[in-house]
C-alpha cells in the first residue's frame, strides 16, 4: 500500500508546514533482511516495519508503539492515554487483508466501554467493534505470525519539535547511515564471493519506491539490481553504489 | 551454539548492559554509563492515584527506560528494528544468533524463570510490584537442544534455561496470553563501531534528552511529572487513604531501589564525566555530576525511608524527615538541569 495512504492519518496529526505528504512517504526506506535459505543461498527481502523512524527523527519525537489484541486492556490502555492528551493511532485492516501492509492508520477519536463490548471510533468517521478490528487483522497475522498487525501508536503532540535542517536531509542522512551499518555489519560478512544472494521482488518495489518516487532519481539504480540471483560480494558492491549515490546526494542537499 | 569469546560485564540497568555488550562485541568499549547518557537517561515519571483516567489505583513513581533503545540508535546514527513475529521453534532465535554473532536482545518476563538463576532468584522475589515486570530485557548469547543461555545484567554470570521455560517467559507463540506482547529488539552495528563523531552524539543525546525532559508534552513523565510528585506526594495520605498509600509505597520504594536505583541520577552523572574528553567543561561537568551523585544518594535514602514498615504511613510521606529529604532532593536536582542546559545550550 502507498504510505502517503497508509500514513495519512498520521500525517494530519503533525504539524502543517507543508511537508506532511512528504514526510509520509519518506516512511519508506530501504531496510532489508537476509536471511539464510540453505548453507550457500540468502535471500533479501523488504523490512517494511520501520515506517515511522523518520518521523521519530526529523519531529524528535517519543513515539510509542505496542502490539496488543484488542481486548479490553487495550482500550483502558488507551483511554487513559487520550485522556492525558496523547494522540493514539491503531492499524485498520482492509477486509480480508492477508498481507501485512494491507492496513491504514487510523485516529482513535473516542472510546466506549459498554457491558464489556469494547468501541472504538476511528478517524474514518465509523465505529467499530474491538473484535470486528481484531477480525481484520487475524488473516494478516495468520499469513505472517507478526503480532506487529495489532500494533498501537501514541505521540504527544505538545512534544514535537521541528528540526533546523530539512526533512529530506534528515531522510538521506538515515538511509545512508542504515546501509553503512548494514555494509560493515558482521552479517554482511557472510556475504561474499560463494554464496548467492536471491532478491526478493519486495525488495526492488522498495528501491523503485525510494529513489524514484521519493527522491527523483531516475531509474539508473536499476542497473544494480538487474539480475534475481546475484553473488554476496555483487550484492554487496550494488549496496556500496547505492551509498555513494546517497552519500553525493546528501552532499547537494542546501 | 553458543558466542565464542562473548565478554558480559554486570551492570544497572538491563537495556545499556545489553547495548554496552554489543558495541564491545564490535569493538567499541565504553562504560554503560556512557550508552546511558547516549540512550537519553536522565528522566523521572510519576503516576497520580485513583481517578477514573488513572493508570491504576496505586501511585509510583521510578525512572524509566523504555525508549532506551530508540534513543541511542537515534543518538548513535545506528539502524535499530523491532521483531514481533511470532516463533515456537526457536528458529528466528537460533538464525539471528548465527548470522549475526552478537547477542539476542529479547524481552522477558523474569520470574517465570527466577528459579533458574541461583542465588540471584531473590531479586525477583524481593520485588513488590502489582504487576509482572513485562519490559525488562535479556541477552541471549546461546541455544542448545536443552537450554537457552542467558546473560543479566544484575550478575556477571551465563544462565542456563530449559527451553520450554524460556519459552514461557518470551511466550512468543500465536496463541500468546501476554498482553502487551514480547519482542527482539534488534540493533545492526557496523562491526567497526569507532569514537568518531562521539562529540556529535554526546551533543544530539543530552539536547533531545533535555528538550523531552523539560517539555514533553506526556505530563506524567519529566519535569512536570516531577514537580507533581514533589507537591503532591506529603498531600496523598488525606486524599487516597492509608491503605492505598501503604501499597503504593511498597510499590515506589520497589521501583526506585530495584527498577531504577537512585534514579539513576549517579549514572548520568558518570557519564557527564565521560563526555569531558570529548567536549571539555570539566569545571561545570563536575559540578553537575556531584549534584547528580547527591540526589541518587538521597533517592535511595528517600525508598529505604518510604519502606520503613516500624514508621507510620504519614510518618513515611510527610514526616519532617520525609519533607527534608525531598526539599534536598528538589534543590540538587533543580541545579544540575540549570547546570545541563547552560552546558549543552543549542
Amino acid at each position: 500500500m502507498n504510505k502517503n495512504t497508509q500514513m495519512r492519518a498520521i500525517a494530519m496529526a503533525l504539524p502543517d508546514n507543508g511537508e506532511t505528504d512528504e514526510i509520509a512517504a519518506m516512511c519508506s526506506e530501504l531496510t532489508f533482511d537476509l536471511c539464510q535459505t540453505s548453507h550457500s543461498r540468502f535471500s533479501v527481502k523488504a523490512f517494511t516495519e520501520n515506517r515511522l523512524d523518520i518521523i521519530r527523527e526529523y519531529y524528535q519525537l517519543e513515539i510509542q508503539s505496542v502490539v496488543q489484541k484488542f481486548g479490553s486492556k487495550k482500550l483502558r490502555r488507551l483511554k487513559q492515554k487520550m485522556a492525558a492528551g496523547s494522540s493514539v493511532f491503531v492499524r485498520k485492516y482492509d477486509k480480508d487483508a492477508s498481507d501485512k501492509c494491507s492496513f491504514t492508520y487510523e485516529r482513535v477519536s473516542s472510546l466506549k466501554n459498554i457491558a464489556g463490548l469494547g468501541l472504538w471510533k476511528l478517524s474514518d468517521g465509523r465505529w467499530h467493534t474491538g473484535r470486528s478490528l481484531e477480525k481484520r487483522a487475524s488473516a494478516a497475522f495468520d499469513n505472517t505470525r507478526d503480532w506487529a498487525v495489532y500494533e498501537d501508536i501514541n505521540f504527544y503532540p505538545e512534544s514535537i519539535h521541528s528540526r533546523a535542517e530539512s526533512c529530506r536531509k534528515v531522510y538521506i542522512r538515515k538511509l545512508v547511515s542504515g546501509l553503512r551499518c548494514f555494509i560493515s555489519s558482521r552479517l554482511a560478512g557472510h556475504l561474499n564471493g560463494s554464496v548467492k544472494v536471491s532478491i526478493d521482488e519486495s525488495f526492488t518495489e522498495q528501491r523503485r519506491e525510494v529513489f524514484e518516487n521519493i527522491l527523483g532519481l531516475g531509474s539508473d539504480w536499476r542497473e544494480l539490481y538487474k539480475k534475481k540471483y546475484m553473488s554476496g560480494s555483487e550484492f554487496i558492491r550494488s549496496l556500496k553504489k547505492e551509498q555513494k549515490m546517497l552519500e553525493a546526494l546528501l552532499a547537494e542537499t542546501e | 551454539m553458543i558466542l565464542e569469546n562473548f565478554k558480559h560485564t554486570q551492570g544497572k540497568s538491563c537495556r545499556t548492559v545489553a547495548i554496552r555488550d554489543t558495541l564491545e562485541r564490535c569493538g567499541l568499549t565504553v562504560r554503560e554509563e556512557f550508552v546511558f547518557g547516549l540512550a537519553g537517561g536522565l528522566s523521572f515519571a510519576y503516576v497520580d492515584p485513583g481517578g477514573i483516567f488513572s493508570e491504576n489505583k496505586f501511585f509510583k513513581a521510578l525512572a524509566p527506560n523504555l525508549m532506551q533503545f530508540e534513543h541511542f540508535a537515534q543518538n548513535a546514527g545506528v539502524d535499530y528494528r523491532i521483531v514481533s513475529e511470532a516463533d515456537n521453534d526457536f528458529s528466528k532465535l537460533e538464525s539471528m544468533l548465527r548470522l549475526e554473532d552478537n547477542p539476542v536482545i529479547c524481552e522477558v518476563c523474569p520470574e517465570v524463570y527466577a528459579d533458574y538463576l541461583g542465588s540471584k532468584a531473590s531479586l525477583w522475589k524481593d520485588f513488590k510490584l502489582d504487576l509482572h515486570v513485562a519490559s525488562h530485557v535479556t541477552e541471549i548469547i546461546g541455544i542448545d537442544q536443552e537450554n537457552v543461555y542467558i546473560c543479566e545484567n544484575y550478575s556477571s554470570e551465563v544462565y542456563s534455561i530449559p527451553r520450554e521455560v524460556f519459552a514461557r517467559a518470551r511466550d512468543i507463540g500465536s496463541d500468546s496470553y501476554l498482553d502487551p506482547h514480547h519482542r527482539i529488539h534488534h540493533i545492526v552495528l557496523p562491526a567497526d563501531m569507532s569514537r568518531a563523531d562521539v562529540e556529535g552524539m554526546i551533543y544530539r543525546a543530552v539536547r533531545g534528552n533535555l528538550k523531552e525532559y523539560l517539555d514533553g508534552g506526556n505530563e506524567r513523565l519529566g519535569m512536570k511529572a516531577f514537580t507533581r510528585f514533589m507537591e503532591r506526594f506529603p498531600e496523598l495520605p488525606d486524599s487516597c487513604g492509608k491503605t492505598i498509600c501503604r501499597v503504593s509505597l511498597e510499590i515506589t520504594g520497589s521501583l526506585i531501589k530495584f527498577v531504577s536505583p537512585g534514579m539513576f541520577r549517579k549514572m548520568y552523572g558518570k557519564f557527564l564525566m565521560e563526555c569531558v574528553p570529548y567536549i571539555g567543561r570539566e569545571k561545570e561537568l563536575s559540578e553537575i555530576s556531584s549534584l547528580l551523585s547527591g540526589a541518587d544518594y538521597l533517592w535511595n535514602k528517600f525508598a529505604a525511608r518510604i519502606m520503613k514498615k516500624d514508621l507510620s504511613v504519614e510518618e513515611r510521606m510527610n514526616g519532617e524527615a520525609t519533607i527534608d529529604l525531598l526539599d534536598k532532593i528538589r534543590s540538587k536536582e533543580e541545579q544540575a538541569v540549570d547546570g545541563l542546559r547552560e552546558v549543552f545550550a543549542a
